[in-house]
């Protein structure tokens, strides 16, 4: 894998196909697997793919960087890449993704496979321009989403509220969930409007309630199940399975999973003049 | 040299409950006034929150005032004069402290809260197992370095062998009941990383501000955060206006030079838009600006809470000694 890996990005940089490619390598010094980006096909030998890989690249990518830029995607990066140039963060040409055939990455904690891998439906990228290993080998999921959603599903409203109130007791909003997650795009994040200021700064059970009920209602339809935000968080809030509660019920209502079909936009993000709700301004239902 | 007795945990208790509460990190990491029974169980090494906590909290009320008066009547939040101990100080946290007092108690603008803890709460460390994100060696002490604590106890049977760090110390320890001298134990020396060669020169560090080497660096860093507001040196914050039912309150709460609105100003201008600009300022605050400034400080202990919370799995010092790489390699050259 990490042979054919290097081979192809070396021969995209050959090519010209590539400016630069965003990877992972095992760091020379401290031995961890970082993320790195690399501007020259002399650098590709750093690097790997392996169930080490957790962070999602797609999130790395800038508008602004020298394109087009080489992404190395798993499925779950790749879906992210292909809503963020749906959401014109910037064009396709500006990305030539690398997909590798992903079998799960680890919790870097346990060394077990990690929770979204054990529901992951589509291991290989959507945005594949060059594709390494062996497709078939990816397996299958051995969980449904489902099976982590349920039991908050089937709650009540009111013993739902208090498991969330109780689920985000810990927040320090320092938002490292914010800055993880790919999807989270927004040019200016609303935390950090104040006026008028939606979200108080300092952490307290409504400002929590405020900041999680909007982050998930803003990942509505848009998030990949990465699980970056859950990983990322200090205080080991499981924060992201209100996403996943979300996707559940759009997958449900809409029959919309994100990220999959190039090009598909998430229902809450389109305007149709002729959508069939009035209070669009379109005909009346008939 | 540095006087040592051997105190039981039963007398050490007694001389504890005559000074006040106990604060401790809690099973979660977090500086609280501990509840339970006996003396707090806690790690080996520092816990996830830095003692910084205790003197500077993430948030703290600075004034309230009601709502909708013609003529508001400001009620200012006055320091605490609790006296306390607490429980379970690394040296890098204490360290860490050693340097806040150059921002927090320099005169003319004294914080009153930091100093009221200061003055009342006695630092009690403990020596660490340390872990293998642990660098206190690259700043030559080690796990259980008696000098910027009071007292530095060292677990043994049926009790502790306590060093005196401190004047307070001194004093404490003279009430602690059927206390005997030992000679004390000898310092173990920090961990520190094999491949480490040095710390850049600061004002090397300076010159690199326009480096190449910084967008390098910045694909492996999202600018969460957490490595500065987990840090025990760190000390920015906010100030923050908050309604509550009947009044507003104003509060001083924690921020980080990581995050984008961080040098944001009115208008939408901001200075810092790069990745790499954030990641740069933490470097150079620590490792730069600070030295540069204030005689033989430097911004870091070398706790390693940054290099364990990273999700990147990102390393100050292998940065650093990177930069160094550059820099010196670049000098060879002549360019
Ligand atoms: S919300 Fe979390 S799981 Fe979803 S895309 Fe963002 S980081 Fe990934
Ligand atoms: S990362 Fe965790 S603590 Fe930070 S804002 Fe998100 S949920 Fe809150
Ligand atoms: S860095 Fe050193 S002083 Fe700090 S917890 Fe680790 S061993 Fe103890
Ligand atoms: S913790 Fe890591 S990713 Fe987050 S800001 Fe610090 S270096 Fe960057
Ligand atoms: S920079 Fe990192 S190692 Fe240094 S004091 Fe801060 S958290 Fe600890």
């Amino acid at each position: 894998m990490n042979q054919a890996l290097r081979d192809e990005v070396r021969k995209l940089f050959e090519t010209e196909k590539v400016k630069s490619v965003l990877g992972y390598r095992q760091h020379p010094l401290t031995g961890e697997v970082t993320p790195v980006i690399i501007k020259s096909a002399d650098e590709a030998d750093q690097l790997i793919f392996d169930k080490r890989c957790v962070y999602n690249l797609s999130r790395a990518v800038l508008a602004d960087m020298d394109g087009p830029v080489g992404v190395v995607l798993k499925g779950c990066d790749g879906r992210a890449l292909n809503m963020r140039i749906t959401e014109n963060d910037f064009p396709r040409e500006h990305v030539v993704g690398i997909a590798v055939a992903c079998q799960g990455v680890v919790d870097t904690a346990t060394d077990d496979l990690s929770e979204r891998c054990q529901r992951c439906h589509m291991r290989m990228s959507p945005i594949a321009d060059v594709t390494i290993g062996d497709e078939s080998a990816v397996g299958k999921p051995t969980k449904t989403r489902a099976e982590f959603v349920d039991e908050i599903r089937a709650m009540n409203p009111k013993q739902r509220a208090t498991f969330w109130k109780d689920t985000f007791a810990p927040c320090t909003h320092c938002y490292a969930c914010r800055q993880a997650c790919p999807l989270c795009n927004c040019k200016v994040c609303i935390t950090d409007k104040n006026n008028p200021q939606w979200i108080e700064t300092s952490p307290k059970p409504s400002s929590n309630m405020m900041w999680h009920l909007i982050r998930a209602f803003h990942h509505a339809g848009r998030c990949v199940d990465c699980g970056e935000c859950e990983r990322a968080c200090p205080e080991g809030i499981k924060m992201h399975l209100l996403d996943l509660c979300i996707a559940e019920d759009v997958e449900e209502m809409f029959g919309f999973v994100t990220g999959v079909e190039d090009g598909a936009q998430w229902q809450f993000l389109l305007y149709d003049p002729n959508d069939p709700d009035s209070w669009l301004g379109g005909p009346e239902r008939g | 040299m540095a006087d040592c007795k051997k105190v039981t945990e039963k007398a050490l208790l007694e001389a504890i409950g005559n000074t006040g509460p106990i604060f401790a990190p809690d099973s979660d990491g977090h500086w609280e006034k501990f509840q339970g029974s006996g003396l707090p169980r806690v790690g080996t090494v520092r816990p996830k929150r830095p003692l910084r906590d205790l003197f500077t909290p993430p948030a703290r009320e600075i004034a309230r005032w009601k709502k909708h008066l013609s003529q508001p009547q400001l009620e200012p939040n006055l320091p605490s004069t609790e006296h306390g101990i607490v429980w379970g100080v690394r040296p890098c946290d204490a360290r860490a402290l050693k340097w806040l007092d150059e921002i927090f108690l320099a005169p003319p603008h004294v914080d009153v809260h930091y100093k009221a803890r200061r003055d009342n709460l006695l630092l009690l460390g403990l020596a660490c197992e340390p872990n293998d994100t642990c660098n206190c060696g690259l700043f030559d002490y080690g796990p259980d370095d008696p000098t910027e604590v009071d007292l530095m106890l060292h677990p043994v049977d049926d009790g502790f062998l306590a060093v005196v760090g401190s004047e307070k110390g001194r004093q404490f320890l003279e009430g602690v009941a059927d206390a005997a001298d030992e000679s004390a134990p000898a310092l173990r020396d920090g961990p520190k990383p094999t491949w480490w060669t040095g710390f850049p020169e600061p004002a090397a560090l300076m010159d690199a501000f326009e480096h190449k080497v910084w967008d390098e660096l910045q694909a492996g860093c999202m600018n969460c955060g957490a490595c500065t507001l987990y840090c025990p040196t760190c000390q920015c914050f906010t100030i923050v206006d908050e309604a509550y039912k009947n009044e507003v309150r104003r509060l001083r709460v924690i921020d980080t030079c990581q995050h984008e609105a961080f040098t944001r100003m009115a208008g939408g201008h901001n200075p810092r838009t790069k990745f790499s600009s954030r990641l740069r300022q933490r470097i150079l605050h620590k490792f730069s600006y600070i030295p540069e400034r204030y005689d033989d400080k430097i911004g870091c202990t070398g706790c390693g809470r940054c290099i364990e919370l990273c999700a990147l799995r990102r390393n100050v010092f292998a940065d650093l000694n990177e930069i160094k790489r550059q820099i010196s390699e670049e000098a060879s050259c002549g360019t």
